[in-house]
Parts: structure tokens; sequence; C-alpha cells
């Protein structure tokens, strides 16, 4: 199965959206560049607070 | 010329009673008659509520009742912000006609500060574009020359400000959607801190990156749009606590000391005009003759930033478009739609790997950025405006090409939740306005607006204290 079938494959049946193969196209290339770039910085996520990003912007405001 | 006079001057002189909130109304009316054919800036022209709004204005001053610090100015906000029983069009189809039983937060308190809404403003369907481009409600074009680009998706905030319609206006940016269109129209555009304007009561693109924002001629216009439309609100939990500041009494100063970092990577990679590249150049010196140092900094990893806010923007958008994107696909654009899909197509754990990234990647990003410099200074855009026919791409093969360039200067600002804030400084070969941007801190629109201000009182003023020369060319061409 090629990425564009794969990729409309997994869209029509989690979501029910019916996504023409040039959409299919699109978004398996773009998802794809995406995917590849955070693989390549890729960093452990298991000691970070995911309710921390409010905290981290006010401590980093001007003191 | 009333038209002519920045927000904080027509608002003090009424102030003063050396004019009427009615005859200000009525100058912004005549011009809007002028601008609309040209620019097609507003969705909705409320002229016989303004003007009874104008009259109540003017009555309360006589009474010598207490004014607002924007009383009487005319405003008129993007028609994505909604006000109870009334249409917010998101300039859709498919909301055309949907009334609304809510009323934002940030343009109840610009109202409740004086501020007359003279109507609703042309934007990219559903705020996603950021070019100005919409076949529902038709392109909304560049003051400074129809044939461009008034960028986007607050499209009609950039056009109708810098064409002397309105003295100021609301945008919304979720990628540069406020800083791209004051780039382009030659005037400013502060997205703020994420969380410190109130998001509640309007329609969402994404509930985690979008900023609501002032558009207006000047820095101290922009700063009292600011400090009225700023602060917590219970309606939105995630809106900051922090004290509001007086933005507008922080802007005086100097310059000295403060060091204004130069990226070393990424805003000046190739794709950037040249022209762009001179007037970053012609505003450095400024700043340094105003007392400034310049400084290299060396910038993270600004594609991953990107990618990561790209991956939570479509996919939030999707969640807020599926029902409509299922039983009403024919009625949005082809672009919107294309870019709305592309949220449909990462996995549940990449999103949630860009939320769990984005505070550590904005501590990198401030320990980094922020240990070298106080401001960072970039273009805005990597180019002069284009016109509409040459950047009207639809969902091309060149779509998503295009897009990255032209968000190259502001998506990464967006992901991670900073203050950024779009300056007019010069012209390209063909006249057209260009910008700065000034990146700071968490919740330093203070430096940011200061840096600004002090920059165009050393340039002399920007080219928002500039009218565009109208009209250029005549629009519509067969006129």
């Amino acid at each position: 199965m090629s990425d564009d079938e794969l990729v409309r494959t997994l869209i029509e049946s989690f979501s029910g959206y019916r996504v023409n193969p040039e959409s299919a196209k699109r978004i398996a290339s773009e998802n794809k560049a995406v995917r590849q770039g955070l693989e390549n910085s890729a960093q452990s996520l298991a000691d970070v607070q995911p309710a921390n990003y409010e905290n981290v912007l006010d401590n980093g405001a001007p003191k | 010329m009333i038209v002519e006079k920045s927000l904080v001057e027509i608002a003090d002189a009424i102030a003063r009673r050396e004019v009427s909130a009615r005859e200000v109304l009525d100058a912004s009316l005549a011009q809007i008659e002028k601008q609309q054919p040209r620019l097609n800036c507003f969705t909705s022209i409320e002229a016989e509520d303004a003007q009874k709004a104008a009259d109540a204005a003017d009555a309360a001053q006589a009474r010598g009742d207490a004014l607002g610090p924007l009383h009487g100015v005319p405003l008129a906000h993007k028609d994505l912000f909604y006000r109870a029983g009334k249409v917010a069009t998101c300039a859709s189809e498919i909301r055309r006609d949907m009334k609304v039983d809510t009323t934002s937060t940030a343009l109840a308190r610009l109202e409740a500060a004086g501020a007359i809404t003279v109507g609703m403003l042309n934007m990219a369907e559903f705020a996603i574009g950021p070019t100005g481009h919409n076949p529902h409600w038709g392109h909304c074009r560049n003051p400074w020359d129809p044939d461009y680009i008034s960028g986007g998706s607050s499209s009609g905030s950039g056009a109708a400000v810098g064409g002397r319609c309105v003295f100021g206006a609301l945008g919304s940016d979720t990628g540069g959607s406020i800083r791209l269109p004051a780039n382009f129209c030659g005037v400013v555009g502060l997205k703020p801190t994420q969380t410190r304007v109130s998001c509640y009561g309007a329609m969402p693109v994404s509930f985690s990156m979008d900023c609501f924002g002032p558009l207006a001629r000047t820095p101290r216009d922009v700063a009292r749009l600011m400090t009225v439309a700023a602060g917590h609100d219970p309606q939105d939990p995630t809106s900051s606590r922090r004290p509001v500041p007086d933005y507008e009494a922080a802007l005086d100063g100097d310059l000295k000391g403060l060091r204004v970092g130069v990226p070393t990577s990424h805003y000046y990679e190739p794709g950037i005009d040249a022209d762009v590249e001179r007037v970053m150049r012609e505003s450095l010196d400024a700043l340094v003759a105003a007392g400034a140092e310049v400084v290299e900094v060396a910038m993270p990893d600004h594609k991953r930033l990107i990618d990561l806010g790209t991956m939570v923007t479509f996919v939030e958008a999707a969640v807020a478009h599926k029902q409509w994107m299922h039983e009403r696909p024919q009625d949005y654009s082809p672009q919107g739609l294309a870019r709305l899909e592309l949220g449909l197509g990462y996995p549940a754990t990449a999103y949630l790997e860009a939320l769990q990234l984005r505070p550590v990647l904005v501590q990198d990003f401030i320990d980094q950025v922020f240990g070298a410099c106080d401001v960072l200074h970039t273009p805005t855009s990597p180019f002069a405006p284009k016109t509409v026919e040459e950047t009207d791409v639809g969902a091309s093969p060149d779509l998503v090409a295009f897009l990255n360039n032209i968000g190259r200067c502001t998506r990464a600002v967006s992901y991670l939740g900073l203050p950024g804030i779009s300056v007019p400084a010069g012209f390209s070969d063909t006249g057209m306005p260009i910008g700065f941007q000034l990146i700071g801190r968490p919740f330093d629109e203070v430096g940011l607006l200061r840096t600004a201000h002090l920059y165009e009182q050393s340039v002399g003023g920007l080219l928002g204290n500039v009218a565009p020369k109208m009209p250029r060319t005549a629009w519509p061409p067969d006129e």
C-alpha cells in the first residue's frame, strides 16, 4: 500500500471523512516531511510536565 | 484632515472637545465609502448604529460623564470576533448568516472604553490563509496599491487601518495573521504573548496558539489599545492573571544599552528579497544611531519549531471544523479545505509530542536567544508585497512551498507563544511597504512597544504616519 493510500485509509477509517486522491497525496507528503523533521530531532519527553507551558512563559518574563 | 490623525491624536482631540465623536465618525464613514470599492476591506458597514453610538458619546461628554481612553474613536474588527445577536461571518460561506449569542471580551473591553465599532472586516476564510485572498467575500486589497495583496489572515484589519478607514482594529494571529497584514499594509501590528488577551468570544483556528491583538498606525496607538484589551478574563481560564501595565505610559525612555539581536540563521536564508534585506539594514542602523547595540545571535532549529506549530494548528483546526468538513465540504474554498485536511493526517502521539515539547523549546529559546539580546530583530516577511495575481496559488502543488516561505519569519514565534510586533520601516522598489519584526521575552510587550516607539521617534515617523497615495491605480480596473 502506498503512503497516499495508507493516509486515505486511516483518515476514512478513524474519522469517516472522505479524502480524494489528490488530497491524500498532499497530506501524505506534508506529514512525512514534518515527521522526518521531528524524528531527526527526537528527545525524551519522559520528565517533561505537560502543564508547564504557562509557568515557563511566566518565569521567562522580564524581571 | 481627521482620518490622517493617529488613534491617540484623535482620542485626545475628542477628549479636549476640539472635534466631536460624530464629526470623527462622519469622516471615517466618508473614507470607508471611498476605500471599500477599492480595497474590499469590510464584510459589513454599520453606519446607522455607529452614528447613534457617536451621538450618544457626544451627549455623554456634554453631560460631563467620565470618558474612557477610546471615547468616540471609530474602530472595526476582524469578522471572527463575536457580538451577541449579530452575524460573525469569518468571511466564510458556511457562517455567512450565522448569528452568535456571545460577545468577544477583547472587543467588549474596547467598546467599554468608548470605542465605536463601525463594522466588521474582511479576512481569509476562517483565518486560514496569509495573503488576503477570499473567493467567498472577494479578495481584500492593499491600500498602497490594490493590485497587491493585503496579507492575511487579518487582511481587512491591515487594509482598513492602512487605508485610513478606521483608527485601529483587532486581529488574530495563529502563525503571523496580525504581523503579515501589518507588514504589507504599512501599519503596526502586535501579536501579544500567548494568554495576554482573552480569546473568549471568537471563532478559533487553534485553541493552543490563537492570539488576539491590535493593529494601528503607531506604537503609541497599539499601546493604548493593548492597555484596554489585555488582562485576565474569567470566561477564558487560560488568560494570564499577570497585572496589565500601562503600556502607553511605559513608552518613553531611550535605547541606550539595548541589545538588539540579529539572527545568524533561518531569517536571512535564500528566498529573501534584496529590498527586505536593505530595509532591515537601514532599520538596524537607525536603532544603533539611537543608542542600541546590535549583537549576532545563534538561532535554535526553526524548521522544527515551524513543523511543530503547523501540526498543532491544523490538528486543532481540523477538530473545530470537523462537522462542517463532513457536511459542507463544497462550501470551503479549495485552499481552506486543503489546509484543514492536513490536520486529519497526524497521529495523536505526534500532536501530543508537539504540545509536550512546547515548554521545553520555549525555555531553550529564552535561554539561548534572550541570554544574548533583549529583543530580536528580523524581517516580518521574506518578501515585499506581491500582486494578488501572482500569489493566487489556490490548492495547487505550489501551495505548501508558498506558505512555508511567507510564514517563515512569523510561525516559530506563534508556536513558542512569544510576543512579536511588526513595525513599518521602508519601501520596496515598487513602492510597497516593508516592516521589521521585533520578538521579545514572554510578556515583554512593554519592551517591544518602547523599542518600536523610540525607533519611530528616531526616524521622524513611521510609514503609518504617511498616507498611501490614493489612488495609485484605479480599482476596479474597468472603472
